[in-house]
């Protein structure tokens, strides 16, 4: 690095790029890290830990056939959208117990995509209520494992109790159209949502 | 955590003086990268990049900026991502 001609190396003076983020949320073993992966330009960050037995108990894994590892801190992934902006995405568990992050996460993002196993429904709950008490444009997205949707679409809205303005479709995390398709989702609804004024009122509360 | 920084003119001059965590941040950032980057190219939990690139930042060795948009400038920004992505589809 140091043999780096010095006239490479003054970038200080460079108009800095606009960094733009989509939180990607949902349960352990959900998809998060697939689908970021599909369409990140840069190989994804991921914090992967294996379940302990208690974690396991406490996630029911053993209804995640297969799932041997999980994410349990935060990946990312990144796309160059033109010479100006960067858009991020950041994935990130959907419980509770990982709240603390999600102020952090989701200051300032355009938008947050919920993916859902709709073996799990309750997994994505959390998630799905602080997007909406925080006015964060969002969609849901029921990744398909296998190809095969186990639940009726409306059954899911009704289950989430969202909203009919938030989007909700079926998507294959393994699939880079598909992933892409549902950022496009989360971006159309953060277009037309009505933004609220000022910063998120306090949500710290439950 | 998406903020960008990047290395100043002093913080390239000086990173020959600089512990190692420190150096391996400043010389990776001789273009603007995401915080979340520099910890996966540093190897640091985020945090911890969080406190150096803090560190650096008061130093005057990188600069930074921040992810707040003007209002008016969202909506422009949300359609060149929306057509950014339709182009690669």
């Amino acid at each position: 690095m140091d043999s780096l001609p010095f006239a490479d190396a003054a970038p200080d003076q460079g108009r800095p790029p606009v960094p733009v983020k989509i939180v990607i949320a949902g349960g352990f073993g959900v998809g998060k890290t697939t689908a970021v992966s599909q369409i990140s330009e840069v190989p994804v960050l991921t914090t992967e830990a294996p379940i302990t037995e208690v974690a396991a108990a406490f996630d029911r894994a053993e209804e995640v056939p297969s799932k041997t590892t999980t994410t349990v801190a935060l990946d990312f992934g990144r796309i160059t959208i033109d010479d100006e902006i960067k858009l991020y995405l950041f994935g990130t568990p959907g419980q509770d117990r990982f709240g603390f992050m999600w102020r952090d996460l989701t200051e300032g993002a355009l938008g947050a995509l919920v993916i859902v196993d709709a073996r799990r429904l309750d997994d994505c709950y959390p998630a799905v209520d602080y997007f909406e008490r925080t006015g964060i444009p969002f969609g849901v997205a029921v990744n398909l494992f296998d190809g095969l949707l186990t639940h009726d679409l409306d059954d899911v809205r009704w289950a989430l109790a969202i909203s009919d303005d938030t989007p909700l479709i079926t998507f294959d995390a393994r699939d880079r159209g598909s992933v892409l398709d549902a950022l496009l989702v989360v971006l159309r609804r953060s277009l037309t949502m009505p933004r609220r004024a000022g910063p998120p009122t306090d949500v710290t509360g439950s | 955590m998406a903020a960008q920084v990047v290395a100043t003119r002093d913080g390239l001059d000086s990173t020959s003086r600089l512990h190692y965590e420190h150096r391996d941040i400043v010389e990776f950032c001789r273009e603007w990268v995401a915080i979340a980057e520099i910890s996966a190219h540093v190897g640091l939990h985020l945090g911890v990049t969080r406190v150096l690139v803090a560190d650096l930042i008061a130093l005057n060795f990188l600069t930074t900026r921040g992810l707040h948009l003007p209002e008016d400038r969202q909506r422009q920004i949300i359609e060149r991502v929306i057509r950014g992505l339709t182009a690669i589809r």
